[in-house]
């Protein structure tokens, strides 16, 4: 670089081979490369061992077994019967990061919910609710997941009547053993007509609401904006719903041995139970966010609030969770991510996730191929949740000029 | 308006002041303040009560504790040799009072604390009693219950119960008098006492050599229960705190000049650019590059993908990588388990350093210490002290994330509870032994974590006193 005469770790005058072992920059590249080489043999002797060891028993190590014929089906999934005995491995993968996505979305939603609730019923003035509260909290958060799971599946779910006689929770709602099973919208030909008209509902209403609310601010005058434009999305997507009829109904059918397959809409009992345990789960730890967030926020928010006559709820959703929110979300972040990865105890109640999948597919297909799959989808699921918070991070964060 | 108009009519009725204290102001401030408050402490109360109610029920008329009982040994240390349970115990004896010692030293025992312990002593002492007393005139469905299911639990679990509260109480009190003595004398001792106790119990439960005359091995593949559940999660928290550590002053290192890169419009055209962009990232990770990308790398790797994978790969790959050399399951278990958790304690420590103030460094640089000794003399102590809080809630986590191993056949007290569960006289008891496993995995991360706020309370925690 420019200057390196005039650094303050070599001697001038002094040159050569001793002066290069004597410069601390020349002292830390030699200790970084030799780290670097401890972690480049260790790695080696390691990956070579595997190599040896896998050349002796043959088995290939490369990823063609992607496309033979898995030999084992699974029956969960988006569709009825997802993946079959003759689909590849890849269809097993994509099966199972499926599933994975469909507990982890739904739990992520239903656990903030849980969390938030619970994180206000924390901080009530009313002693049974905060008690409650508390003790849902340290239960949850002070037990292993894995075990609330086992408990779930095997010791309510289970012990639910048979599916051949499930409870009847509402007409055509089943809930048994075998899981709950709903009545099933399915898209007739004019479906897609129904669907445009929802989305040129929603791009108006939006467009409506921003109109009305900056009104608002110019004028000063109340001009109604959600109340407007959630009226006219509602209202047309409900009046082309009862036009077009684009729906029919399938109700799900009650057999000798339970559900008939291919009626209805069944949700199994493995994602019933992988769901409520990681809601119940991280509902705990994220009512302990919300606590410290809105704790977080001054006192003098509420009072300067309250002398402004709103009232209890007001105070909370208008001025309180907004400011909490920027706190919350670094450990929200957090909780989701835990959450993602938790996803994968579902195996243990039998839930056709990615790595319940693969776990299967290790009984048939030499290990190093499919743990490296594994690993890297949820790494890529990850990354991406922690990509999208950051953005939601960077969005609400106050901005200093 | 102007200010006459204030209305002038008499004051007919005062309101009386709402009583302050008492029960009645105590019930109306806190469950009866508002018309929706009441309403809201009526539903909430109804289905608390009844929950309360039929789990009760269930608890003492319903529920099998036998089961409990009958493997009361084998949930508790596994396939443990019974000839060697005296180690098992003295390892107790040890820790706990170790524990009691540290308690009087660093917290309080507030008087509600010592209350519970008492009373929970009490009930296991009386119940046992009640049996006696009930099994001769066991006519009422409810007493035979209570005398063939819950009385035998209690007297098992009594002694050791009895056993732990005292000395906790006793180490408690005697920590209580060192500390009227000499405070830091006594702190350092019971410090050093930790560090020694720690391998020594790990030595008391493996033993030596197989034919060792007084410590003979027991194989971890004998470890079962919670013993093997306290295992893990202690050689887990030992042995990742110093990888964790290394791994967070890695990732932290920095130094040297920044340089400061700006794209400008159309940089991506030119090669040039694509250099400067490069050797700004690269001078820009400090004086140690390599270290510290190699350190982010495992942090984020491991922090991205789930234990059980880690597990997995462990089961799976490592007997295949290590070729013939043949490593025991536990083994296994135990060092997936500290390289995982290394990537999570260092996120924490990391997130110590950053909080200290750059002057710290800076006057260790003035002062002419070396890098080695301004770590560990002056960033490492401060740092840690912040993190406390953050470190007892991931030893929590680690402490249930042991129960893991279940998933890999490991018998664990979860996985010991499973295999229990399989036997066919059992099969149907799932509650009972879920409910008892819940609860000491309760009973310990409850504990932990209360320990922790007693820590950050006695200011030892983010605040040091000074003088």
């Amino acid at each position: 670089m420019a200057s390196s005469n005039a650094s303050p770790h070599r001697e001038p005058s002094e040159a050569g081979l001793g002066a290069l072992i004597r410069d601390v920059r020349v002292l830390r590249l030699i200790a970084q490369f030799s780290v670097l080489g401890v972690v480049i043999l260790v790695f080696g002797w390691l990956i070579a061992n595997t190599q040896q060891g896998l050349e002796r028993a043959s088995i290939p190590t490369d990823f063609g077994f992607l496309s033979q014929p898995s030999g084992f089906q699974i029956d969960e999934g988006l569709s009825f019967q997802p993946h079959k005995r003759t689909d590849s491995y890849a269809n097993a993968f994509l099966t199972g990061v499926i599933n994975t996505l469909r507990a982890v979305i739904v739990s992520l939603v239903l656990c903030t919910i849980l969390g938030v609730v619970v994180g206000i019923m924390r901080l009530s003035t009313n002693w049974l609710v905060r008690m409650i509260a508390i003790v849902y909290i340290e239960i949850f958060q002070n037990t292993p997941l894995l075990l609330q799971l086992f408990f779930i599946f095997t010791s309510v779910i289970l012990t639910l009547p048979p599916a051949a006689t499930p409870i009847v929770v509402l007409d055509g709602i089943y809930l048994s053993s075998g899981g709950l099973a709903m009545p099933a919208l399915v898209a007739q030909q004019n479906g897609w007509l129904w669907f445009a008209f929802s989305v040129i509902a929603f791009v108006l209403a939006v467009i409506i609401w921003r109109q009305l609310k900056r009104r608002r601010l110019e004028s000063g005058r109340a001009t109604y904006a959600a109340e407007i434009s959630s009226a006219l999305f509602f209202g047309v997507t409900l009046i082309s719903l009862f036009v077009l009829q684009p729906f029919s109904t399938d109700y799900p059918e009650i057999g000798r041995f339970g559900y008939v397959l291919g009626k209805g809409a069944v949700l199994s009992a493995p994602f019933f139970a992988i769901v409520i345990g990681l809601v119940l789960y991280t509902g705990a730890f994220i009512a302990e966010i919300v606590r410290s967030g809105i704790q977080a926020v001054p006192y003098g928010q509420w009072e300067a609030a309250r002398s402004q006559g709103f009232r209890y709820f007001q105070i909370l959703r208008l001025i309180v969770l907004p400011q909490a929110f920027r706190v919350m979300i670094p450990p929200l972040t957090n909780q989701y991510l835990n959450l993602a990865k938790n996803s994968s105890l579902g195996a243990a109640v039998g839930f056709a996730e990615l790595f319940g999948v693969a776990r299967t597919i290790t009984q048939s297909v030499p290990s190093v191929p499919v743990i490296t799959i594994v690993m890297v989808i949820y790494l890529v699921i990850s990354l991406g949740i922690a990509a999208i918070m950051n953005i939601l991070n960077t969005r609400v964060q106050i901005k200093v000029r | 308006m102007t200010a006459t108009s204030v209305p002038n009519t008499p004051i007919t009725q005062v309101q009386r002041p709402l009583q302050t204290k008492g029960v009645l102001a105590w019930l109306r401030k806190n469950l009866f303040r508002t018309p929706l408050d009441t309403l809201l402490t009526l539903i909430v109360g109804y289905i608390a009560i009844s929950g309360l109610v039929s789990f009760l029920q269930w608890a003492i008329t319903a529920a099998d504790w036998q089961v409990i009982t009958i493997n009361f040994r084998i949930l508790l240390q596994g396939r443990y040799p019974g000839e060697a349970g005296g180690r098992l115990a003295l390892s107790v004896f040890l820790l706990v009072g170790l524990a009691g010692l540290s308690w009087g030293l660093w917290g309080r025992m507030y008087l509600t604390t010592a209350v519970t312990l008492v009373a929970g002593m009490i009930i296991f002492v009386l119940v046992p009693l009640a049996q006696e007393s009930l099994a001769g005139s066991a006519e009422a469905s409810l007493g035979l219950y209570l005398s063939v299911q819950v009385a035998p639990l209690f007297s098992v679990l009594r002694d050791p119960v009895i056993f732990l509260v005292i000395l906790l109480m006793g180490g408690y009190g005697i920590g209580r008098a060192m500390k009227a003595v000499n405070t830091q004398l006594f702190r350092r001792t019971v410090i050093i006492g930790w560090f020694v106790t720690i391998p020594l119990v790990f030595i008391l439960v493996r033993g030596f050599e197989r034919d060792t005359p007084n410590f003979p091995l027991v194989a971890p593949t004998l470890w079962g229960g919670l013993l093997l559940t306290f295992m893990l999660a202690f050689v887990a928290i030992v042995a990742c705190f110093p990888l964790g550590v290394l791994l967070a002053i890695g990732r932290m290192s920095g130094g040297g000049k920044k340089r400061v890169w700006k794209p400008t419009p159309g940089w991506f055209l030119n090669p040039m650019e694509w250099y400067r962009s490069l050797a700004a990232w690269w001078i820009n990770l400090g004086n140690y590059p390599i270290l510290k990308l190699l350190s982010i790398a495992y942090i984020e790797f491991l922090r991205g993908v789930p234990l059980v994978t880690v597990f997995f790969t462990a089961n799976l790959i490592v007997p295949l990588a290590l070729g013939d050399a043949n490593i025991d399951a536990v083994v296994r278990a135990m060092v997936a388990l500290t390289l995982f958790e290394a990537a999570y304690i260092a996120e924490i420590v990391r997130g110590g350093l950053q909080a200290l103030p750059p002057g710290q460094v800076e006057a260790g640089k003035a002062l002419g210490l070396s890098p080695i000794r301004i770590a560990l003399f002056i960033t490492l102590p401060q740092a840690i002290r912040i993190v406390i809080p953050a470190l007892v809630g991931q030893f929590i986590t680690m402490f249930k994330d042991t129960s893991l191993v279940a998933i890999i056949g490991l018998t664990d007290l979860l996985g010991i509870s499973r295999s229990v569960l399989a036997q066919s006289a059992f099969i149907t008891r799932h509650r009972e032994i879920y409910v008892f496993v819940a609860v000491v995995y309760f009973v310990f991360s409850y504990g932990m974590s209360y320990a922790a706020r007693q820590l950050e309370r006695s200011g030892s925690g983010a605040t040091r006193k000074i003088g």
